[in-house]
């Protein structure tokens, strides 16, 4: 910044000096104020030169950098959402068929549901593996693919 | 009824494991522990001990006393530079008053010479700390824009987070860049014009230089604060609607195709998206803090220096030193200029937080 600032305050003295000195040397009437109008806007250019020394092709891939990581942070946060909602659905539908199993008299041991991503951009009960002890409860087995809509073919007893 | 209530309970009971993880997901996608790392120094000094509570009321309660502390060190700082002006300002006038011929010009070229080596080395660390406040936000915005994005786009408005995500941390770069290259370099000339226009007189320089230089300063920052407000609010209202209509179509898809497990699909999508409205408060709260925490000691010693050097302008002139007078009040200028820059910068991510913090989201 400082090697910036130097060069630009150089340039802006030349610019004033050069300025001067033509004045100076120039006849008074129509010729010096045609000068001093020019005189003028020279400094204004020299004054907003930096702007020209701008790099704009660095902004174009700073801006696509900026992009990138703000698509990067967003896709953190979906990642985490889909991972939560998976995890609290398995959850939520092994209470759900615990449940049920105790209402139909059916004693389990474990329950585990595992949950599949659907073309819908959900997730959904896909397979369900049960122990029991007294085996397959067809009236379980019914419950789970009507409610959960998981198929018997999916369900897996032991 | 009861069924319900008890099969809900018993949903609510067994999942909170769940949750519990979905909740350290959250935080591990929203990198809080790289964000309260990545807070300066200032913020800790400001807040003592870092965390994510949201808890605005006593973040401010702290803000205050540290700010209380530092107004007291500005104050001190700020006066001595003022009072330094004015009893130059009083000698050169006592000095004039008593020379005779053509000494009281160079009493007045002294006075003017005098003030400008008492205040300048001031005004060039005034600069060095508006630039240093300006790196330090957006060396901080570096690590708190995506988390507040993350935590948004967990909360289903993913287009609004990342749209806005990237424009404030374009825009703070544009405004560093504008500093280091425009704004603090002409603000330098402020102050060599300022001096020349003391030391030569009303009628040895041309007008309306400094008038010129601060109306580019101050047009160039309400450009750029001004522009990143309304694209923020043009592409917010934008993506905001795509948010809204992509999550009124999740929700239809669920409530038709799974009408047992739709119940348990909402539940799941709601308490995840509690826990991340949880997280972006967290998050934009302790953004809002530490940007304040970080803006706070700054603005007041230049706010201070500002207005004593205003101050001391109108005591030179009373006191006869008009010369003196119009530095003082010069560099008290170039001083609400630097106030203005570090105030732009901070600006522009307290809307981006508010903006963030007030996305309404679909679900």
């Amino acid at each position: 910044m400082m090697a910036a600032l130097q060069d630009w305050t150089l340039r802006l003295c030349g610019a004033a000096l050069a300025a001067g000195a033509a004045l100076a040397l120039c006849p008074s009437g129509m010729p010096r104020r045609v000068l001093r109008l020019a005189c003028g806007l020279l400094m204004a250019v020299v004054l907003l030169s930096p702007v020209a020394d701008l790099d704009w092709g660095n902004y174009a891939a700073d801006l696509a950098a900026y992009r990138q990581m703000a698509q990067e942070a967003v896709l953190r946060g979906e990642e985490a959402v889909s991972a939560g909602s998976r995890s609290i659905i398995e959850q939520e539908c092994a209470a759900y068929v615990w449940d049920k199993a105790e209402e139909l008299g059916v004693a389990l041991e474990e329950v585990t549901v595992s949950a599949a991503w659907s073309s819908e951009g959900v997730w959904y009960p896909a397979e369900i593996s049960l122990r029991a002890p007294a085996g397959r409860s067809p009236a379980l087995a019914a419950m789970i693919a009507g409610d959960l809509g998981i198929p018997e073919d999916e369900q897996k007893w032991s | 009824m009861r069924r319900l209530i008890l099969f809900l309970a018993l949903c609510l009971i067994l999942a909170a494991p769940a949750w519990a993880a979905g909740e350290a997901a959250l935080e591990a996608a929203a990198d809080t522990e790289g964000l309260l790392e990545a807070a300066p120094e200032a913020v800790s000094d400001a807040l003592g001990e870092l965390s994510l509570d949201g808890d605005l009321e006593s973040g401010l309660e702290r803000l205050l006393d540290y700010g209380a502390d530092k107004l007291r060190q500005a104050a001190a700082q700020a006066a001595g530079s003022a009072a330094r002006l004015v009893a130059i300002a009083l000698l050169t006038s006592l000095a004039g008053t008593l020379a005779q011929g053509i000494a009281p010009r160079y009493v007045r070229l002294a006075g003017v010479l005098a003030a400008t080596v008492a205040v300048v080395g001031d005004m060039n660390g005034f600069a060095q700390l508006g630039a240093e406040t300006l790196h330090s936000l957006s060396d901080f915005s570096k690590a708190l824009l995506p988390s507040m994005a993350a935590a948004t786009a967990a909360m289903g408005s993913a287009t609004a987070a990342a749209a806005r995500c990237a424009a404030t941390a374009l825009f703070v770069d544009l405004l560093i860049t504008a500093a280091d290259r425009l704004v603090l370099p002409m603000l330098q000339l402020c102050l060599a014009v300022g001096v020349a226009e003391a030391a030569l007189g009303e009628d040895g320089f041309p007008k309306g230089v400094t008038g010129v230089l601060k109306w580019l300063c101050t047009a160039l920052l309400t450009a750029l604060v001004l522009g990143f407000t309304g694209y923020l609010a043009v592409t917010g209202a934008v993506a905001g609607t795509a948010d809204a209509v992509a999550t009124r179509v999740a929700k239809t898809t669920i409530s038709t195709a799974l009408p047992v497990v739709g119940g348990i699909l909402s539940d799941a999508a709601g308490a995840l998206v509690a826990g991340a409205g949880l997280l972006r408060s967290g998050v934009g709260v302790f953004g809002l803090l530490a940007v304040a925490a970080i803006c706070l000691a700054p603005v007041l010693r230049l706010g201070l220096q500002y207005l004593l050097l205003k101050l001391a302008g109108g005591l030179c002139a009373v006191a006869g030193s008009e010369d003196v007078g119009r530095l003082a009040s010069g560099f008290g200028s170039v001083c609400g200029m630097l106030l203005g820059l570090v105030g732009a910068g901070a600006a522009m991510l307290f809307v981006s937080l508010i903006m963030g913090l007030q996305a309404v989201t679909g679900l």
